[in-house]
């Protein structure tokens, strides 16, 4: 217990002390939806602006109003998607860059903004790759996953009942997510490595980041970024489920963003700190 | 015992009785061994008919269904979508072709008549189609006579054909003897003359037939379990086989299914035994299915009149029996359920329901589903919808993670999304629709169009005409005049101000009609007030007069953008909160008029209560004079937090 707490004090004090990264993170993520939304959010404003109907969308969902939405104005969910697979590439480069940033001031101690941009762009093409490669086996493991749960194929009138696909399905779901997770353990502490060590190649950063799963402090980092992982993520499905609007729901919502820009920081701190440890 | 009440019991007793016997015209009794190896139906029937036309009939037609499987020259498999690609792909492989033949048909005198037997095509002339065959009597049948036939005959059971045959050890039998065809009298349905009514097997649109009574014995391997429609009377086991047998009266149609898996859970509504079978795994759904029936079973009895059957039975069929599901017959219907399907999708209330008020809709009251399919499926469809969403309130075709979709909305939107929503009217038959349009035009639109007749006329009037019709049609052949004279009959008895003349301009759109219903608010103006000049009283003065001792003016112009003309309710609402409501009978192209309020109008809505509910876009119903931007910021701001969430949920992945 001593130890889970000394190997979080650090990192939340760290974690605080770099509040401009956060709010940087912060401020991109609302940008960015901002940006996804806006033609959903114009073309609703555009049909329904002068009309009585807003007031029972924003009530809740409204099945009709949406279809007839949808049906008068077939420009809109193309142009949505259009735009939306856009915002997601943008973003995806932003997360690769922000995570070695965020990497970058939590190891070189330095919580400036100029380290922030420095580390991630020095670092920006080491972690796309790393990406690339973290996305290349979850496809390969998603295939193998998929090969299992149809390996006696799926056509509905061949098969004899639904329930043991629904027990595959969930076999497969479970492997599925419990491999992502610590493969993405993994992925997180190579990037650390990357950056305490600054190969040119990262295959060695990799084999360090697998080996340190299996160390002392690896394990107990694994326990612990999991454990505060899964009460951000619940923190959010209690706020998504919650039928709140107005201002209340704006801040919650904010805040609800905010912890978990902040978790991804803290998360990160910890790696830093046990890795840290553990090359001393 | 009092002697005058003895009386009347007496004829009371002579009077249902004479009424049950009004009911059948013939009486079927079948004795089948169901042959599992070889996949085939050995049938013996005896078939009694009872002539009630005027007519002396010298010749009988039947339906051979399953010989719309025996090739793929059929009129069943050259219809446009009659077989889905995914049922008959495997066709070949294991030969799962069906068919039906006739082996004997012996009169009373003892003659066999199969050799005046020939395949008719009333339909579309299609030699290679045999399911309608005619026979000669081998004397003719006066007005009131009966003839008896005993019928030999064999089937070779389809696999996984549309509705019917076999797939593992499951097996259906929908549509699966040979049949007599309807004589229509003179009268019945519009006929000018007395003629055999006997459509070929299409893909769409199943029943037309007369009221029968049937007792039926299967004979299986002695491990399957029957489920039927009707009362069981007999189950018996001996060395190889099990014996069931079942009757029903005064049904259509007779049904059943075999396999050694059924399952059979039991509930009861009043005195009628409620039957569910399934597949053991699937034994869990029958609750849901109880509840649902039991509210429909209360909702119609009431409505309409009470389920006068001691059964009903509802099969889910297994996973691999899925060709079979979401079907009407005679006191047994099928659904369709997965287990993956989590509760919030609610497709096996949504069929049960549907099939259910099909016990009413072509069951007791008998329309012809081939030439008018409106008659039943668009009423089935309309009561579904009233029936489901006044159980789960407006969202009883999902309720899921706050998204709530309503029966009678998904309805609409179905039809409106169509591909071709306004290509065909109601009045067709049900194998002349093309592009899906039977769906989508003889279920949603009748239902829409039904919705909105309730709008006009109200739901009290709306459930006088039903009762009207129910009672009037039950247990006979109304064709759609029948019902378009009854909804005239009430509307000018209850409305004559409103309707003197009745609904038949209403039908003339709607049913018989493609017309676009489209009513829009164009414009709200606020009118400068006007300065009133000129010479007055005094004709030597020439005045300017101070114009508004007389409130504010506003301007409202509507608009009708499609052909279809229904009287419209106009609401406005004003800024003190107060309302006012006008009608513009919804002829012209425009319509506007000025509104004079000692306030300001807020917003104008077109058809407040929804009661057009035909009208496709719901958008351009109503115009606010100042845009709303609370419901702006509110919508908007519930659409940033879920991307938002989505958007950082990406840091998981790099
Ligand atoms: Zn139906």
């Amino acid at each position: 217990m001593d130890k889970v707490r000394e190997y979080t004090r650090s990192p939340l004090k760290s974690t605080f002390q770099n509040w401009r990264t956060i709010i940087l993170l912060f401020i991109l993520t609302n940008l960015l939806t901002l940006l996804a939304v806006q033609p959903l959010v114009s073309g609703l404003k555009a049909s329904l602006e002068t009309t009585v109907l807003y007031q029972d969308l924003a009530r809740g969902f409204d099945f009709t109003t949406l279809a007839d939405v949808i049906r008068n104005n077939t420009t809109l969910m193309p142009s949505f998607f259009g735009n939306l697979g856009l915002v997601l590439i943008v973003s995806i480069l932003w997360n690769v860059l922000s995570s070695a940033g965020i990497i970058g001031v939590l190891l070189h101690h330095n919580n400036q903004l100029s380290r922030f941009w420095s580390s991630g762009s020095i670092y920006f093409f080491r972690f796309f790759r790393l990406a690339l490669y973290y996305l290349l086996v979850l496809s390969v493991l998603g295939f193998l996953g998929y090969k299992f749960f149809a390996k006696d194929g799926l056509n509905i009138l061949q098969l004899e009942n639904e329930d043991f696909l629904i027990s595959r399905f969930y076999l497969v779901f479970f492997f599925f997510l419990a491999l992502a997770s610590i493969l993405k353990y993994c992925i997180d502490s190579t990037k650390v490595y990357i950056q305490q060590k600054d190969h040119p190649l990262i295959h060695f950063d990799i084999q360090s980041g697998f080996r340190f799963l299996f160390t002392k402090e690896g394990s107990i980092g694994y326990g612990l970024t999991s454990l505060l992982l899964i009460l951000t993520l619940f923190l959010t499905y209690l706020f998504l489920q919650g039928a709140i609007s107005g201002v209340i729901a704006t801040l919650i919502g904010q805040a609800v963003l905010l912890i978990r820009v902040t978790s991804r920081v803290l998360r990160n701190a910890i790696l830093v700190k046990l890795i840290d440890e553990r090359s001393r | 015992m009092d002697s005058k009440f003895f009386t009347i019991i007496l004829s009371l007793v002579f009077c249902l009785s004479a009424n049950a016997q009004a009911v059948s015209n013939s009486s079927y009794v079948m004795d089948i061994i169901l042959d599992v190896e070889n996949k085939k139906l050995t049938g013996k029937t005896t078939l009694d008919w009872t002539n009630t036309s005027e007519d002396d009939i010298t010749e009988m037609y039947f339906h051979l269904y399953y010989n719309g499987f025996k090739n793929s020259e059929s009129t069943f498999f050259k219809d446009d979508g009659g077989i889905p690609d995914f049922l008959s792909k495997d066709i070949d492989e294991v030969c799962g072709w069906g068919w039906s033949k006739i082996n004997t048909i012996i009169s009373e005198n003892g003659k066999d008549l199969l050799p005046s037997l020939t395949f008719e095509q009333p339909d579309d002339s299609n030699s290679d189609d045999r399911t309608v065959f005619k026979i000669i009597l081998d004397q003719p049948l006066a007005p009131g006579e009966s003839v008896t036939l005993d019928i030999g005959w064999e089937a070779k059971i389809p696999k996984t054909m549309p509705r019917t045959g076999y797939n593992k050890d499951f097996y259906f039998f929908a549509q699966w003897f040979p049949k007599v065809g309807v004589y229509e009298s003179k009268g019945i349905r519009g006929a000018d003359k007395g003629k055999w009514n006997c459509h070929q097997y299409h893909g769409s649109g199943e029943y037309y037939a007369d009221f029968s009574d049937y007792t039926v014995s299967m004979t299986v391997p002695k491990d399957y379990v029957v489920a039927s429609s009707g009362q069981q009377l007999e189950h018996t086991i001996d060395e190889q086989v099990a014996r069931w047998k079942f009757q029903v009266n005064d049904v259509i149609d007779f049904t059943w299914a075999a396999s050694p898996h059924f399952e059979l859970v039991e509930d009861t509504y009043k005195d009628i035994s409620i039957k569910h079978y399934s597949y053991p795994y699937k034994s869990h759904v029958a609750p849901r299915y109880f509840n649902t029936l039991k509210f429909a079973m209360e909702f119609l009895e009431e409505h309409l009149g009470p389920y006068p059957y001691p059964t009903l039975t509802i099969l889910d069929p297994p996973i691999h029996g899925l060709f079979t599901g979401g079907m009407e017959y005679p006191t047994l219907i099928t659904s369709i359920s997965f287990n993956f399907f989590p509760e919030g999708f609610r497709t096996p209330e949504t069929l049960a329901t549907h099939e259910y008020v099909h016990q009413y809709f072509m069951q007791m009251v008998a329309s012809h589903e081939v030439e008018e399919p409106w008659l039943d499926e668009g009423f089935t469809t309309y009561w579904e919808a009233r029936i489901l969403d006044s159980l789960f309130n407006n969202n009883s075709m999902i309720c899921l993670s706050g998204v709530k979709v309503g029966t009678r909305a998904y309805n609409r939107h179905e039809f409106l999304n169509s591909e071709h929503p306004y290509i065909a009217s109601n009045d067709l038959k049900s194998y002349e629709y093309i592009d899906g349009g039977y769906g989508t035009i003889a279920y949603n639109k009748t239902a829409l169009w039904l919705q909105t007749l309730e709008g006009l006329i109200g739901q009290e009037v709306m459930d006088r005409i039903w009762k009207t019709y129910f009672l009037r049609w039950k247990f006979k052949h109304p064709c759609g005049r029948d019902f378009v004279d009854i909804v005239n009959e009430v509307v000018m008895e209850t409305l004559s101000t409103e309707y003197p003349s009745g609904m038949d301009w209403f039908f003339e759109q709607t049913l018989y009609g493609t017309a676009r219903c489209d009513y829009a608010v164009g414009s709200i103006t606020e009118l400068e007030p006007r300065e009133i000049r000129g010479f007055f009283e005094d004709y030597d003065a020439c005045e300017v007069l101070d114009s508004e001792n007389s409130g504010k003016k506003t301007r409202i112009e509507l608009h009708r953008y499609g052909d279809m003309q229904l009287p419209v309710e106009i609401e406005v609402n004003y800024s003190d909160g107060s309302k006012s409501h006008s009608t513009w009978n919804g002829k012209g192209r425009s319509y506007s008029f000025v509104t004079q309020d000692t306030t300001s109008v807020l917003s104008v809505v077109i058809d407040p209560e929804n009661k057009l509910y035909i009208d496709e876009n719901v958008l351009n119903n109503s115009m606010l004079m100042e845009a709303d931007r609370t419901s702006y910021k509110q919508v908007s701001g519930s659409m940033h937090h879920l991307f938002s969430q989505l958007i950082e949920s990406l840091s998981l992945l790099f």
